[in-house]
């Protein structure tokens, strides 16, 4: 049997993770593998060495974050018009326990959360996913986003609220179906 | 911890449980092929970019050289010619006595009984050829546009 080349083996190590974290920005699976394949390119053609698989990691999952977010501003302008907007003080009008911090999710699968995050504006998802999934805070998403921290804590609060929004549509569908 | 983010930590697989498109790998593995064959083929581009500036090079610059010694030897002696030929003509319509004291004073500034060049050290290059005939021949075509100027005078007060 032919030895997998040190290039397949990098492929075989960390194509799963940076398909998810693309896909996840992106939602259009052909666009997270272009995504997914630069990346490698990238590291491959990368000359320094990394030399710990943290910083390996690292590496490429904000390689794999950037690009997401640039296929995403060439696709759609609008998600990043609706990003940039100002931050308003109001809250959106949702029921107080939906934006509430204190929601339950008693009830709520990871299928229904997947779902719903699937169905937020992209703008919501992205800095959703790159807080909950990648564990970047507000101070790095603004940096990899170049918005300020206020306008990403405040989308972060929205997405949030929209996610719970969502979860609340699926358990009330739940309920009626049964 | 956060409750959502509960959810995520402990369900991951379940975020992250669609199948990869078929064909990922291969295509990948295709990419990369492709990659570095066009980088090889740039590699290569540049490689032959450089011979052929440095054949053009090599070929411009003994073609300059030539240029400009050729300007630098007869430029200043046709400069001084065309000048001088203006004078004689001039020089014509004055009386004798003006006419050869004229004609003697402009043969006295562009007679070289051994040319110039020839005078000069091989050794010397083709800019320093250039620049040391400039500081012989400027003067002499200066000498001649004076005298030009003198003779159109003469001319007006005849």
């Amino acid at each position: 049997m032919k030895t997998p080349s040190h290039e397949e083996m990098i492929y075989d190590e960390y194509h799963k993770r940076l398909y998810y974290t693309a896909l996840r920005i992106l939602n259009n699976q052909f666009e997270a593998e272009e995504v997914m394949h630069d990346t490698l390119l990238k590291y491959f053609q990368k000359k320094e060495t990394l030399s710990s698989v943290k910083e390996k990691s690292a590496w490429m999952t904000r390689v794999c974050v950037n690009l997401s977010i640039d296929k995403l501003r060439k696709r759609e302008s609008e998600l990043f018009r609706l990003m940039n907007q100002e931050v308003e003080t109001k809250t959106e009008a949702l029921p107080e326990s939906q934006t509430d911090e204190e929601y339950s999710y008693k009830g709520v699968t990871a299928e229904m959360v997947k779902r719903a995050l699937n169905k937020l504006a992209n703008g919501y998802r992205l800095i959703l996913s790159l807080n909950l999934f990648e564990g970047y805070d507000y101070e790095e998403i603004a940096q990899i986003t170049n918005l300020q921290e206020v306008t990403v804590r405040s989308q972060y609060i929205r997405g949030k609220a929209r996610l719970v929004m969502e979860l609340e549509k699926m358990r009330f569908g739940e309920k009626l179906n049964k | 911890m956060d409750k959502l983010k509960n959810i995520i930590e402990t369900n991951r697989d379940i975020f992250e449980s669609e199948e990869l498109l078929i064909g990922h790998k291969e295509r990948f593995l295709k990419k990369s092929r492709d990659f570095k064959k066009r980088k090889t083929q740039v590699k290569q581009f540049k490689i032959y970019l450089l011979a052929a500036a440095a054949i053009t090079f090599m070929l411009v610059t003994p073609l300059k050289n030539i240029m400009i010694e050729s300007k630098s030897n007869n430029y200043y002696l046709s400069l001084l010619e065309t000048k001088s030929s203006a004078v004689y003509e001039m020089a014509n319509g004055l009386d004798t006595y003006n006419r050869d004291m004229v004609i003697n004073t402009l043969e006295g500034l562009i007679h070289e009984a051994v040319p110039f060049d020839s005078q000069l050290p091989e050794e010397l290059n083709t800019k320093e050829r250039r620049e040391l005939a400039g500081l012989y021949y400027k003067p002499k075509i200066e000498g001649v546009e004076r005298l030009k100027g003198y003779v159109g005078e003469l001319l007006l007060n005849k």
